[in-house]
């Protein structure tokens, strides 16, 4: 089972940590627990690093959760992807919706 | 032989004494009749029913070449258990007496002896003696090879 | 994942061949060396050729391939035995053993393996001299099945497939991740490009967490057949949508595609165009041909249209493979097979084994009751029995399975089995939701295999022989199953020429199995096919016609306790029937005793009980007349030599006067006869219990069973005394006759 933390900061950001398991065992109680009524900031922080199993209900789970972001206006990043998510994205090549990501919020920080 | 020191079971048929390799031996039951199959050759006794299992039974002693055992009180069924590469198998043999087991390191084993081809050389895994008594080791799994017994049946049927 | 279990099965069972192999060569080093031997070890490495090819293991197929036409040459004596080729054979075996072991990409990838095999069939060339050029033309067989039109001479690099996948919403939650078919896909060859399309993904109050929302387009670089692909995705067929676009795949075909699919075309266009299936150029040339011809008509429009275009040219390509118009066939319980539990077969037999020796316990308390002549203890034992029947009933139901699955494993083979042949086939499927016996479907793949080869490769004519019949240039080939009294029928039917009565006669004459003034009934005639070592294929064919496979295909179904006939019509076609009983691991039988021995009658096969001592003997042979009606009939005693006990004196008067004697009349098939017994001993609950290898050449006999008291009864095999029963009257018939006249 997949242990999920989220904090809202005060900088104006949300930051969810995503841990452990994220399959299919759980997915729909993350999902109904965490996410479903989940209110974020402008800026949401992902960290996936510490996911150490992930399988297709676990990643529909993560672009779910991107797309009810998105949905609020708020902005995410990756803060860490970790082997497991990566990984997957490799094999699937979805690397647009992580990596990139990822790369995408390094860039902006340069450019802060 | 091969290993340095086995373990057989050693039983009696008709005054002469034979091992078996301790391992290739499950139990031993006492004879409490058997049920003969039809058309058999003499050395299948026939079947009996071994809590749930049936299983054959050998006559040890035509199998080796001599008359058949006879049965008497004190008849027993050694049962076998044969893991060969072709199937794993159990079968009963009849034995007079069963004795004991014994530890016989590979240096008391001598190759089956040339002298009175009475058992197919095959058959012998080696000869041991003890007090002055020769016994002799089976090999379970050419005497009692499943594959070979079929085709034993099979010419006796036709 | 279960197609990870498929190929399980294949390695065992190829496992089991080289061990039995080894087991022979080892005699053969020994010096023994007979036709049964070398008809074993052909066999083994046959089945292991034909398996690996279903699985397109072509390193496999290619190399044993000169193994098995060795070992053919062998048989058919035409070189001998010896040391040499011995320790030859020795070495291949070893290495199909190292094949087996390895993917066809690790065995590309791998020299040394590649140098054994390039060694090997070098030293093989002395035995194999004669057939060796025909091995070359063959080699490779079933990767020229995916190229045989324009890019048969294209580089096998360049071979790139595309699979369109969508699957069941459900498939998640039935345990099967997307996960683990793209792990498959990739141990077939490179995935060039996998796109995974997340548009049908929905909005946060509609999403289920365990509902599937991708869908992908894959672009695979493999030299895997079309089989092997396909069986990628076995297990999630229902309710999913599977498109695989073969190397050869045209445009049109890629349209056709694009067109089926439910997103939107100019996207899927793009998505196509990414996974370098489509090149931009030629995409953009067919839309504008499309837009053309649709030009004034609106978005929907284009979509119709684009279908009725493809349609009217007759474009839409066979090769486009489309599992979605199977998906009617596929029937009920194969679509439950979701919802089903998985068990390990172990733990379901332990079950079974069980509840076997529940019933027989209960018998035993039955027997005990009614002696105690206390009415309401044998009440509750009644109510005891209805139950114990009730649990063995659903026990038994658990091992039971729709032949459906192993009917459409037959559809690959056929279409793959028909382009090699050059032939058009049509199969047919009736009766996929039959069920049976799990151990049962599991025994009958292979001789399914052979039967269904068989008929393509002899049975059906090629498409000109057809043309010039006037039949349908397209073969039908028909799988059924039907339940029948308490028996499961199989039968493979062909319209295809039927069997050649006078080239079975010849062919048999000429191998010696039958006399040239033998006569024979067509029945009798037909069985001829069954003999091994017989074929009437004129050329060795890669698939049949080494006259392997009908005899394993005639012992395989006999050990399932059943039995197979044919029926054929020169011109019209043949028909091949499988008769096996419902289940193997517990029967209803009737107890009989004949001479103390007892024995049971499997239950299905009694038609009637009657007193002997009512009927005479027809002339003094074993035949009686019931009812107007010359019935055969065997006698316990006399075939089975039973003397009891004490009575071994007797034995020879007893021939001659045989004492009062029920008899039982059973049917099987369309054939009746009757076996005498000394009693009737009434109905009976049976556990069958195997008797093991080494009584397997005692016909009559097909196993054991415990009675209440413990004492050992043996299970008659009535197909097999009904066979002796009739072959026996015919004899005694022939020399009565002669006596008369």
């Amino acid at each position: 089972m997949a242990d999920i933390k989220i904090t809202q900061k005060r900088d104006n950001s949300t930051e969810i940590i995503i841990s452990g398991e994220l399959t299919i065992y759980c997915v729909m109680e993350v999902y109904q627990e965490y996410f479903q009524q989940l209110k974020v900031k402008e800026i949401t922080l992902l960290q996936l690093g510490s996911i150490t199993e992930i399988d297709t209900a676990g990643v529909q789970l993560l672009i779910m959760l991107m797309k009810i972001i998105s949905e609020q206006n708020s902005n995410y990043q990756i803060t860490s992807l970790g082997e497991a998510v990566t990984d997957y994205s490799n094999l699937f090549q979805l690397n647009r919706y992580f990596i990139d990501f990822e790369m995408i919020s390094i860039e902006r920080e340069d450019q802060q | 032989m091969v290993e340095k020191s086995s373990q057989f079971l050693t039983f009696t048929i008709a005054d002469e004494h034979f091992g078996m390799d301790l391992h290739q031996t499950r139990e031993i039951i006492e004879y409490a009749g058997i049920t003969q199959v039809p058309l058999m050759p003499q050395f299948i006794s026939g079947v009996i029913n071994l809590r749930g299992e049936v299983v054959p039974v050998i006559d040890l002693s035509v199998r080796l070449g001599r008359q058949p055992i006879t049965i008497h009180k004190r008849t027993c069924v050694i049962v076998i258990e044969l893991h060969t590469s072709e199937q794993h198998c159990v079968l009963g043999l009849l034995a007079d007496a069963v004795n004991e087991v014994i530890d016989i390191s590979s240096s008391n084993i001598e190759d089956a002896p040339a002298f009175g081809a009475k058992i197919r050389a095959e058959f012998i895994q080696g000869i041991a003696k003890k007090d002055d008594e020769f016994i002799v080791l089976l090999d379970a799994e050419k005497t009692l090879s499943p594959r070979e017994l079929a085709h034993l049946v099979e010419a006796e049927l036709q | 994942m279960s197609l990870d279990a498929v190929l399980q099965t294949f390695y065992v069972e190829a496992q089991e061949h080289l061990e039995s192999m080894e087991n022979v060569l080892l005699k053969m080093d020994e010096g023994e060396c007979d036709d049964e031997m070398l008809n074993e070890i052909f066999r083994s490495a046959h089945t292991i050729k034909g398996s690996a090819g279903i699985f397109g293991l072509d390193h496999i197929v290619n190399f044993t391939h000169v193994v098995e036409n060795v070992l053919d040459r062998a048989r058919d004596n035409e070189i001998t035995v010896e040391k040499a080729l011995i320790d030859i054979i020795f070495k291949c075996r070893d290495h199909i053993q190292s094949l087996v072991g390895v993917t066809l990409d690790e065995f590309n990838a791998q020299t040394d393996l590649q140098k054994t095999d390039s060694d090997l069939l070098e030293a093989l060339m002395p035995w194999a001299s004669e057939s060796s050029n025909q091995t070359i033309t063959e080699k490779d067989p079933i990767a020229e099945i995916t190229t045989d039109n324009a890019q048969a001479n294209e580089e096998a690099s360049d071979k790139f497939w595309h699979i369109s996948l969508r699957l069941s919403t459900d498939c998640l939650k039935n345990g099967m991740d997307p996960l683990s078919f793209i792990k498959f896909l990739s141990s077939l060859g490179e995935i060039k490009h996998i796109e995974t399309i997340i548009d049908n993904f929905p909005t946060a109050s509609d999403y289920d967490a365990e509902t599937l929302y991708f869908a992908y387009e894959i672009s695979l670089q493999s030299d895997a057949n079309l089989e092997a692909i396909e069986n990628t995705f076995m297990f999630v067929q229902d309710d999913s949508d599977i498109s695989i676009l073969p190397p050869s795949a045209k445009v049109d075909d890629y349209l056709a595609l694009i067109d089926k699919l439910p997103e939107e075309n100019q996207r899927l266009g793009d998505i196509l165009v990414n996974c370098g299936s489509l090149t931009k150029h030629s995409l953009e040339l067919a839309l504008i041909s499309q837009s053309k011809e649709t030009s004034g008509s609106g978005e929907e429009g284009v979509n119709h249209k684009l279908g009725e275009l493809l349609t009217e040219q007759h474009k839409v390509p066979e090769t486009v493979v489309n599992a979605a118009l199977n998906k009617q066939q596929q029937n009920k319980s194969q679509s439950q097979e979701g919802k089903q539990i998985r068990i390990d077969s172990n733990r379901l037999d332990h079950l079974i084994n069980l509840i076997g020796e529940l019933v027989i316990n209960q018998q035993r308390i039955d027997l005990l009751s009614k002696n105690s002549k206390n009415p309401p203890l044998i009440e509750a034992v009644d109510d005891f029995e209805n139950f114990t029947n009730q649990i063995r009933d659903a026990a038994l139901s658990l091992r039971m399975v729709p032949i459906g699955g192993t009917f459409q494993r037959f559809k690959r083979l056929v279409r793959d089995t028909a382009q090699e042949l050059g032939k058009e086939v049509e199969l047919t499927i009736d009766g996929a939701e039959t069920e049976l016996d799990r151990l049962m479907v599991e025994k009958l793949g292979d001789p399914l295999t052979h039967i269904v080869r068989n008929a393509m490769d002899h049975g059906l004519e090629s498409i000109e022989e057809r043309r010039a019949v006037g039949k349908s240039v397209k073969g039908q080939l028909k799988l059924s199953a039907y339940h029948e009294a308490s028996h499961i029928v199989i039968a493979i039917s062909d319209d295809g020429n039927g069997i050649d009565k006078e080239r079975v006669r010849e062919k048999a004459i000429e191998k010696g199995i039958i006399n040239a003034d033998s006569q024979l009934t067509d029945n009798e005639l037909f069985h001829l096919i069954f003999h091994p070592g017989f074929s009437t294929a004129a050329a060795v064919t890669n698939l049949s016609g080494r006259g392997v496979g009908m005899d394993v295909v005639k012992r395989n179904v006999e050990a399932l306790q059943g039995s197979i006939d044919i029926s054929s019509q020169t011109g019209v076609g043949s028909e091949f029937k499988i008769r096996l009983p419902l289940t193997l691991a517990i029967i209803d039988g009737f107890h009989v005793e004949a001479k103390g021995t007892h024995f049971i009658i499997p239950q299905a096969t009694i038609i009637e009980c009657i007193d002997l001592a009512n009927h005479l003997d027809i002339k003094g042979r074993h035949c009686i007349n019931l009812r107007g009606e010359m019935i055969p009939y065997l006698n316990m005693a006399e075939i089975f030599n039973l003397t009891s006990g004490d009575e071994h004196s007797l034995k020879d008067t007893m021939l001659q006067h045989p004492p009062k004697r029920e008899l039982v009349i059973v049917q099987f098939g369309s054939d009746v006869a009757g076996i005498a017994v000394d009693t009737l001993n009434g109905e009976i609950q049976t556990v069958v219990k195997p008797l093991g290898p080494i009584f397997k050449a005692l016909k009559g006999i097909g196993g054991s069973s415990l009675l209440g008291n413990g004492d050992i009864a043996f299970i008659l095999d009535v197909p097999q005394l009904i066979e002796l029963a009739i072959s026996n009257e015919i004899t005694n018939k022939i020399t009565s006759d002669e006596r008369i006249s």
